[in-house]
């Protein structure tokens, strides 16, 4: 007998809690059982549904009909529907809201084509109203806490149970209870696996390729990667190895944590902590999750009396430039100089290339290697031994000021850590978007790993801020994933197709350094994301309103799913103030305050927004900004380094859509970085 | 707590429960008898309760709870091994359906019928294959592998090859490596039983064969047919959707009967049941 694998989809567990429980929970449950046994079709209780559906199957449970579909070892149970809703004895499939065209969830069908310019220009309409009202009942058997309720009785409009202030996933519980979707869409739904033999609880399901990467090399002699595009669910992946991880793990009294998650962005950390919460349960006291940064930090805390002092980047770009009138004083070497390399690239070298690669002298600067700079921009020996003295004199300002780099910083921790053998190491430490690390920074965390095979990371080529030449085994010579130890993941599971292959169509015009990639496949479709030039930011901001509004309408999603995100905190701030006066609650959150449970539109930095994932995403805020004009003031060389490395988070930025993508761009932008989306994926209005 | 041994019709019988049913089957004059042999079922021994040689089937008698796994998988064994359907009666007899749940485990079977499409309706039938060669047969199908004869050779196809959304594409590709270890482990009993393999699936001139996997289900419930009178396990009405499905299949009648879950004879048994007394020795 094979073994299966009972999963099911969210539309399910709504509808399961809605059915009526004495006369009806019974019987589902005995029906579930005997599909545990086999859901192979017996064409008298276990029936195929007619062609094209043929791989869906049915059985009767009382007064209801249980839908679901199956693919060893998994058995994905779909949904359950009144036997008088859902006719299949006349084989009318069109009652069987199999129709694919019925938009319930911001599904649209393949191909299907919005009309951007009615989402563009329509004006507030009146908001539908609910097709059926809020009851308590409904509240209670959706197990709704009672301090949501009166919140959710009130909304009488899909406006207001949209935007009704409670958690997301229960407007997404109420919203599958007031609209039956199409039985073809919660296909498309992501599977849950029953936890603990208890129907109540339901865990994220990998698919067998995710599993893998999950489970990849447990036992192997070295460090494990995991590669995919955005959305393959690298992430997930990598919380699943923590479970794995501890699973084997021997019993230990100690009550320290054993395994660090760690990454580089704050949001993405509290939002790993929620799903590690409810992965692990208790067992979450055994993992330490923080940012790369605190762990660090952390090192002094135990060690050193001094703690660091870390200069910020307004500091830096200060001293920076400090350095540069101070060894070139003369005003037209200093601009020649200047035409080569900016101040912000020379930041860049002292702090990526002097500091993180632990150059003491001149001399071992003129032999470096600069092989994870980027290979575009070449640097004389002329040239180099000026970058030199910038940094000795950038260096000379920092001590008198008591302040140091971060890069400083990792490297006395580095240090620190060599000092102190005795430092209570963890058995396993997981990475997620371990690209955006420093060099320097992977290196600690692979020191605070107890043995090399404990090590595991995911990481994103195209998404990566390093160049080409970037290496593993420059940040520590243990480090290669070869020998089977790498994965790449290949289905995309957040954007429609038709988002994922306009964001790549855009990094491709580019000619940005990418990698070697698989194909993707990819699981939902949807309109094309559209392009649009504004004339003046008034423009802008009614449009952005106009176009939250009616996407927010169209896909039924609430305005605390959508995002906008700017190059900027100062585009970002103005852009949440002009929404407000537009109507739409917006709020811009820097990076360390995001709180994806606040009701408002998330408007964001580019940057802030690495690993998170919303269903509707503005691009906006470039007027004025360093992405908006040409990049004639850097040398040739400096300029294509530039250009691919904002391209890379432009497009970093459009793959955290899900369903809906808008890229606003000012129409006098002369830049090469708001160019290259071609028309036959962008809904465009540029001639 | 321990079950009540009872006797009755000559029988001891191990609890109530199946005495009761013992009853049942008494009063409607279903011959039956008590575990009257046991079976090795690849190391695991096992007993069932009844055997009904008028319905060909066994009766393995359970308290009114959903079957366990390992029942389940017993079950399973012996249908596969004996050729015959196993039934667990998972209930009191004095009960009407559905308050008793009925599971079903039909054996593996080899359909085979003609190939001209006009004969097909009537002419086909069913053949019971060696034993080892059901348990080859139904290894290979739980593992989505479906074996048949092509020009005399063995051809091996298999299912899912065009997997379906909701799974993403690698789950196929995944699978691979499982059927693979699958196959390598079946070899040597598919070089052991390929004459039996051939036999049991190459078909007369003008025919064809089909394996029929193992199929579990419930929903069943005791019926008496409308027609000839005799006493089957049938398809619970209120279990299905559409009408064709309680029809007595195997009636002799040229009309075929339908089958009443509730006819007066079948009342009577349940209510005969109910009111048993036993004697303790």
């Amino acid at each position: 007998m094979s073994s299966w694998i009972i999963t099911s989809k969210p539309s399910f567990q709504t509808e399961w809690l809605l059915i009526p429980k004495q006369e009806n929970s019974q019987i589902v449950l005995s029906k579930i059982a005997i599909l545990a046994q086999d859901p192979r079709p017996d064409n008298v209780f276990k029936k195929p549904l007619p062609d094209p559906y043929s791989m869906l199957y049915c059985i009767r449970a009382g007064t209801y009909r249980l839908f679901y579909t199956f693919e060893l070892p998994y058995i994905r149970l779909l949904a359950l529907r009144l036997r008088e809703q859902e006719n299949i004895d006349n084989a009318t499939l069109d009652d069987l809201s199999l129709d694919e065209s019925t938009d319930v969830d911001g599904e649209l069908a393949p191909g299907q084509e919005i009309n951007w310019h009615t989402i563009l220009t329509k004006q507030g309409q009146l908001s539908l109203p609910l097709p059926k009202t809020i009851s308590v009942a409904t509240l209670d058997s959706l197990h709704v806490p009672p301090q949501y309720h009166s919140h959710l009785l009130s909304a009488h409009t899909q406006k207001e149970l949209l935007n009704c202030h409670v958690p997301q996933n229960i407007i997404q519980r109420i919203k599958d209870a007031l609209w039956m979707k199409p039985i073809t869409e919660i296909l498309d739904e992501p599977n849950y696996v029953v936890k603990d033999g208890n129907l109540a609880e339901f865990l994220l399901c990998l698919d067998t390729q995710q599993e893998q990467a999950a489970r990849r090399a447990l036992d192997g002699h070295g460090p494990t990667q995991v590669k995919g595009q955005p959305g393959t669910g690298k992430s997930i992946v990598a919380l699943y190895r923590i479970r794995y991880l501890l699973e084997r793990l021997p019993i230990s009294k100690q009550p320290e944590p054993r395994i660090l998650f760690t990454t580089y962005t704050n949001p993405l950390v509290n939002a790993s902590r929620s799903l590690l919460k409810q992965l692990l349960g208790v067992n979450i006291k055994d993992v330490k999750i923080c940012t790369a940064d605190s762990i660090i930090l952390d090192l002094f805390r135990l060690f050193s009396k001094e703690y660091p002092r870390i200069a910020k980047d307004g500091t830096l770009s200060k001293f920076t430039k400090n350095a540069v009138e101070c060894i070139l004083p003369s005003e037209s070497i200093r601009q020649e100089f200047l035409s080569k390399l900016s101040y912000d690239y020379l930041l860049e070298e002292v702090l990526q290339v002097i500091q993180a690669r632990k150059v003491t002298n001149l001399e071992e600067y003129l032999k470096l290697k600069r092989s994870g700079r980027g290979r575009r921009v070449r640097l004389s020996s002329q040239d180099r031994a000026t970058i030199w003295h910038i940094y000795e004199q950038l260096q000379s300002q920092l001590q008198a000021n008591h302040q140091e780099t971060w890069q400083q910083v990792r490297l006395r921790a580095e240090a620190l850590l060599t000092a102190h053998p005795d430092f209570s190491r963890f058995d396993a430490v997981v990475i997620d978007e371990a690209q955006d690390l420093d060099p320097s920074v992977l290196r600690i965390l692979f020191k605070v790993c107890r043995t090399p095979n404990g090590f595991y990371i995911t990481a994103d080529a195209n998404q990566t801020i390093y160049g080409r030449g970037f290496s593993w085994q420059n940040v520590d010579t243990s480090l290669n994933f070869q020998g089977g130890r790498t994965t790449t993941l290949t289905t995309n599971y957040r954007s429609t197709r038709e988002i994922a292959e306009a964001a790549h169509s855009y990094l491709i015009m580019g000619a940005a350094a990418i990698d070697a990639e698989e194909t993707l496949a990819h699981v939902r479709h949807g309109p094309q994301p559209a392009i649009r030039m504004m004339l003046h930011n008034e423009e802008e901001y009614q449009s952005l309103a106009t176009f939250l509004f009616n996407a927010m309408e169209t896909l039924h999603f609430g305005l605390s799913m959508c995002a906008v995100l700017c190059p900027t905190s100062k585009s970002g701030k103005a852009i949440a103030a002009a929404l407000r006066t537009h109507g739409i609650p917006a709020r811009f959150f820097p990076s360390q305050e995001l709180n994806l449970d606040s009701p408002e539109v998330k408007v964001l930095t580019l940057h802030s927004s690495k690993g998170l994932e919303f269903p509707i995403v503005a691009l906006a805020g470039f007027r004025g900004s360093r992405y908006a004009q040409a990049y004639d003031n850097l040398s040739e060389d400096e300029q294509a380094e530039t250009i691919t490395k904002h391209r890379r988070l432009l497009f970093v930025g459009m793959t955290r859509a899900m369903r809906m993508l808008l890229v606003l761009i000012p129409a006098e932008a002369t830049s090469p970085v708001l160019t290259g989306f071609d028309a036959a994926y962008w809904n465009s209005d540029i001639r | 707590m321990k079950a009540l041994e009872s006797f009755f019709d000559g029988y001891r019988f191990r609890s109530r429960l199946e005495a009761r049913w013992a009853v049942f089957f008494h009063t409607l004059q279903i011959p039956y008898s008590y575990e009257s042999e046991g079976y090795d079922l690849d190391g695991t021994w096992y007993l069932p309760d009844f055997w009904l040689p008028e319905q060909n089937c066994y009766i393995e008698i359970k308290p009114p709870r959903q079957p366990t796994k390992e029942e389940c998988a017993k079950a399973s064994k012996l249908a596969l091994q004996s050729g015959r359907d196993v039934y667990i009666l998972a209930g009191d007899a004095w009960q009407q359906p559905p308050d008793y749940q009925i599971w079903r485990w039909a054996p593996l079977k080899i359909r085979s019928f003609p190939q001209a499409k006009s004969l097909e309706q009537n002419a086909s039938t069913f053949i019971t294959p060696h034993p080892k060669v059901a348990v080859v047969l139904q290894q290979l199908l739980d593992n989505d592998i479906i074996l048949s004869i092509k020009y005399g050779h063995v051809s091996l196809q298999m299912l899912h090859s065009c997997p379906i959304p909701a799974f993403g594409t690698p789950s196929d590709i995944g699978s691979l490596e499982q059927r693979a270890s699958t196959l390598s482990k079946l070899a040597p009993l598919l070089k052991q039983y390929r004459e039996d393999l051939l036999l049991a699936l190459t078909p007369e001139a003008g025919w064809r064969r089909e394996v029929y996997g193992q199929t579990v289900s419930s929903g069943f419930a005791w019926a008496e047919c409308s027609a000839c009178g005799k006493i089957v396990l049938s398809v619970n009405r209120d279990e299905v959707d559409g009408d064709e499905a309680y029809l007595h299949q195997e009636c002799q009648h040229p009309q075929a009967g339908k089958c009443n879950t509730a006819s007066p004879r079948l009342l009577k048994a349940y209510e005969t049941a109910r009111q048993a007394r036993y004697s303790p020795n």
